[in-house]
């Protein structure tokens, strides 16, 4: 919707020509509801009108032909509430989201923990309304309150009569204020189904008082527990916990800027400076950092999340400072800084407790060198780039090794032991030779061989004719037959040489007339 | 600040004393540049002349051609090519660069003292596609070479200038790293004279090897120590003539080798053919070579066609 209107999109639709009237047509959003186009949010113009959310489009355009109307994304629609909610985490590290409990009557909202935040903002109502202004300047209009519980807070911002300044909202100090202040709510706040809440209209409950002057027991009868379980949470007699959306950290610095910075040298001072304040604080504890995140937020509400992992608790400022930069450097064109950045946080997501022996004077520096090169290979180039070969008890060829993360490598190994595995495959010359390189999927050949079950004479490999001087096998390898997977066919190995030296790893899958009556040839790898 | 007006002001000072002789000079610039580390407040940084460390490849001919002088074998602080002409012979080319590096590496590894797992890991970047078209790197083959697989780290950047960072950072750690094996197809652009010629310097300063394999490469300018053009040879024919089925059998790895070029030795340009024994882990030159002698030619560098190379060969 931005997109096609700009920045002005809600201001456009609320101004008024010369006779007084509203210029512009009234705008719906439509989406398709048990096999009905109806609308589902409308905007000031079509709310002015008295249009209702659930009508069906044709009665609309019935009703107002001038109606413009646009299809729901509902992709679109989470990406920026995505968005905003990242863009609240100045505020505070614990947000949750809020998704609509239906499509027709929910909105999405976001609940914001400020527990011990709001002195930063100058308090609570201070911080409601800097929420409120910057997101309205950013084309967001929205509504918020502050209570202490999150049932109380979900039904103040969606249900309170709007105040005359717009940005101001209700802030509920302590639990005996919310009865007085929920008291004349419809029952909606509650968070019910809307099957509930008409069921409870017939019966002439329409307000939260209401509903709170009824006996409780046959309320739940008749209701289900449902109704009596969110009455309590918004009260507050029953505990209610949100579910942060990304993970708490566990140490944190913030630095809010007056001016924007957007050069990188400036971004890295700052992160140096965020850096310093950690390692105090870790040192203190004892602790070393395994996981870092650094948001940058920019002006213009977009951010930007940049994580760094270390293979060893680390608290070496400038150590931390040159993992963040190899991330810069890895992010090239997606990192955009726009007019720049006016607030940066440096999280520790995870950490770990050094030990002594880890900083003593005998450490030693290679170690030490491998560890940070590590960290920093992964830092620009991504773990999942940076793997080792875990070999397995199997004799399939594909399931013999594994490639996995170096980071996860040592973890890995200690838990698998893999070492007899290595020393089976080093120490006993009984093994059975297998290639240097090999191809992830086998690639198909033609082949011919002098007799069918014997080994190739010449074979076809990316359309060059290979004439065969040497062959050793079959190995016959069959599948798992313990194992519950697919049975695949029998396959017969050989070492192949051909007339110019190289060593190729082949093999026929099928057995002749028992299992196929055309078995294929397949390359697997190459001997050095 | 203060740094930089002292440096300019001996600078000034050397210039100034230009016609003193050499030797004179060298003490001159120590001791200003140790002065300068005193008012900087750091340690003093000399440089100090690089010194060339060396291994033997174990047969004395291919020393020889390597280091005229002392016979000693192959530079172990630089920067190596092995070059392969053929899309078919990519692992030729990736066993003789293992081979060379478990050479170069094998004075600090002792195998008979330390465990495989436990040796300083070897690097080895390639890209995507470069794996996808000449096959990954096979762990139970690995072992056979005497390599754990563990101990090879796979590096698959996304771009060559991604490669290069990479090797560089490698270079960088002293001794934190066995060897760097770094997987090049074709001719990029990017890699060029500086470019080797900066990797070689990191790895003349920091002590490591690094070899460059470069799949379906014609010969091409670069600062490397040596270029070695792999291509695979034909197991040898069995000495013992009576059993006609050993003639079925496939031997041990074998390399048809030419050293193309030789920064201070003299390249041998007439292919032989050098085995791997995996049980010792080292090279073998075939029986037909040593009666054929190896011929470094001296005074003879690079450039030329082959069938140049091929007469000169022939004459030597």
């Amino acid at each position: 919707m931005r997109q096609r209107h700009g920045a002005a999109w809600r201001i456009k639709s609320t101004i008024k020509n010369q006779e007084g009237e509203l210029s512009s047509s009234p705008l719906a959003i439509v989406d398709k509801i048990k096999n009905a186009i109806r609308l589902v949010h409308l905007d000031e113009h079509a709310e002015h009108l008295g249009i209702e959310p659930g009508t069906s489009l044709a009665d609309a355009r019935a009703a107002f032909p001038d109606i413009e109307i646009l299809e729901k994304d509902e992709k679109a629609d989470r990406l920026l509430f995505d968005a905003i909610a990242d863009w609240c985490d100045r505020y505070t590290p614990l947000i949750a989201l809020d998704k609509p409990a239906h499509e027709l009557y929910g909105q999405y909202g976001l609940l914001l923990d400020i527990t011990g935040c709001a002195h930063l903002f100058g308090g609570e109502r201070e911080l409601m309304k800097d929420v409120l202004a910057r997101l309205f300047h950013q084309g967001i209009m929205a509504t918020g309150a502050i209570a202490p519980t999150p049932g109380a807070a979900w039904a103040l911002s969606r249900f309170q009569k709007p105040k005359e300044d717009c940005f101001d909202s209700e802030s509920i100090k302590n639990l005996s204020q919310i009865e007085q202040s929920l008291t004349p709510l419809p029952l909606g706040a509650l968070r019910l189904t809307i099957d509930t809440i008409n069921a409870m209209a017939r019966l002439g409950l329409r307000t939260i008082g209401q509903l709170r002057s009824q006996p409780r027991a046959p309320i739940a009868r008749r209701f289900g527990r449902e109704v009596l379980f969110r009455l309590d949470q918004a009260m507050g007699s029953i505990e209610e916990a949100i579910s942060p959306r990304r993970p708490v950290a566990e140490l944190m610095a913030e630095c809010r800027l007056p001016e924007p910075i957007a050069l990188e040298t400036d971004i890295e001072k700052t992160t140096l400076r965020l850096a310093n304040h950690l390692c105090e604080q870790m040192e203190k504890k004892g602790l070393g950092a395994r996981k870092l995140v650094l948001c940058l937020f920019r002006v213009d509400g977009k951010t930007f999340h940049l994580e760094a992992g270390t293979s060893h608790p680390e608290r070496d400022p400038t150590t931390i400072i040159r993992l963040f930069r190899e991330r810069f450097a890895a992010l090239q064109d997606e990192y955009d800084a726009g007019y720049g950045f006016e607030t940066l946080h440096l999280c520790v997501l995870a950490s770990e407790p050094i030990r002594q022996e880890d900083i003593s004077f005998m450490q030693s520096d290679v170690q030490d060198g491998s560890y940070r090169l590590m960290d920093r290979l992964a830092a620009r180039l991504g773990s999942h780039n940076i793997n080792r070969g875990l070999l397995q008890n199997s004799h399939l060829p594909e399931s013999a090794e594994y490639e996995i993360p170096s980071d996860e490598f040592e973890a890995l190994s200690k838990a698998l032991n893999t070492e007899p595995i290595l020393q089976k495959y080093t120490l006993d010359n009984q093994s059975p030779i297998r290639p240097l390189r090999i191809f992830a999927f086998p690639e198909t050949i033609e082949a011919i061989a002098e007799v069918p079950d014997g080994p190739p004479i010449r074979f076809r490999w990316r359309k060059i004719l290979h004439q065969v001087t040497r062959s050793e096998g079959p190995e016959r390898i069959v599948d798992q037959w313990w194992g519950k997977s697919v049975s695949r066919q029998t396959r017969d190995y050989f070492r192949i040489e051909d007339d110019k030296g190289n060593r190729y790893w082949l093999f026929r899958e099928g057995l002749y007339e028992r299992e196929t009556d055309k078995p294929k040839w397949y390359l697997h790898g190459q001997f050095a | 600040m203060y740094g930089t007006t002292s440096i300019s002001a001996s600078n000034t000072v050397l210039k100034s004393m230009s016609q003193t002789s050499d030797l004179h000079r060298q003490e001159l610039r120590q001791s200003l540049s140790s002065t300068i580390s005193k008012i900087e407040n750091r340690t003093p940084q000399l440089s100090e002349p690089i010194k060339a460390s060396r291994a033997s490849l174990g047969i004395h001919a291919i020393d020889k051609a390597l280091d005229p002088v002392a016979a000693k074998g192959i530079l172990t602080n630089a920067l190596h090519e092995i070059r392969v002409t053929n899309g078919l012979d990519a692992a030729s080319g990736a066993g003789f660069a293992f081979c060379l590096g478990l050479m170069m590496t094998k004075e600090s590894a002792d195998p008979d003292n330390v465990k495989q797992s436990e040796l300083p890991p070897i690097f080895w970047i390639s890209d995507h596609f470069t794996r996808q078209e000449y096959g990954s790197y096979y762990g139970p083959g690995l072992c056979a070479f005497g390599i754990a697989p563990q101990n090879l780290i796979r590096i698959s950047p996304s771009s060559l200038e991604e490669s290069l960072w990479a090797a560089g950072e490698i270079t960088a750690t002293h001794g934190a790293v066995r060897f760097c094996l770094m997987e090049i197809r074709g001719h990029p652009k990017a890699l060029d004279l500086t470019v080797t010629r900066r990797l070689m310097l990191r790895a003349q300063s920091s002590g490591t090897t690094i070899l460059i394999l470069r799949q379906s490469s014609e010969e091409e300018a670069s600062s490397a120590a040596t270029r070695w053009h792999v291509m695979p040879a034909s197991s040898r024919k069995s000495s013992s003539e009576a059993s006609p089925l050993m003639h079925q059998f496939i031997g041990p790895p074998s390399f048809s080798v030419s050293l193309e070029k030789c920064r201070g030795g003299n390249p041998i340009f007439n292919p032989f053919i050098m085995e791997w024994n995996s049980n010792d882990q080292c090279f073998t030159l075939s029986k037909a070579d040593t009666n054929h002698r190896i011929h470094p030619q001296s005074g003879f560098r690079g450039g030329g066609s082959n069938r140049v190379r091929r007469t000169v060969s022939k004459i030597a």
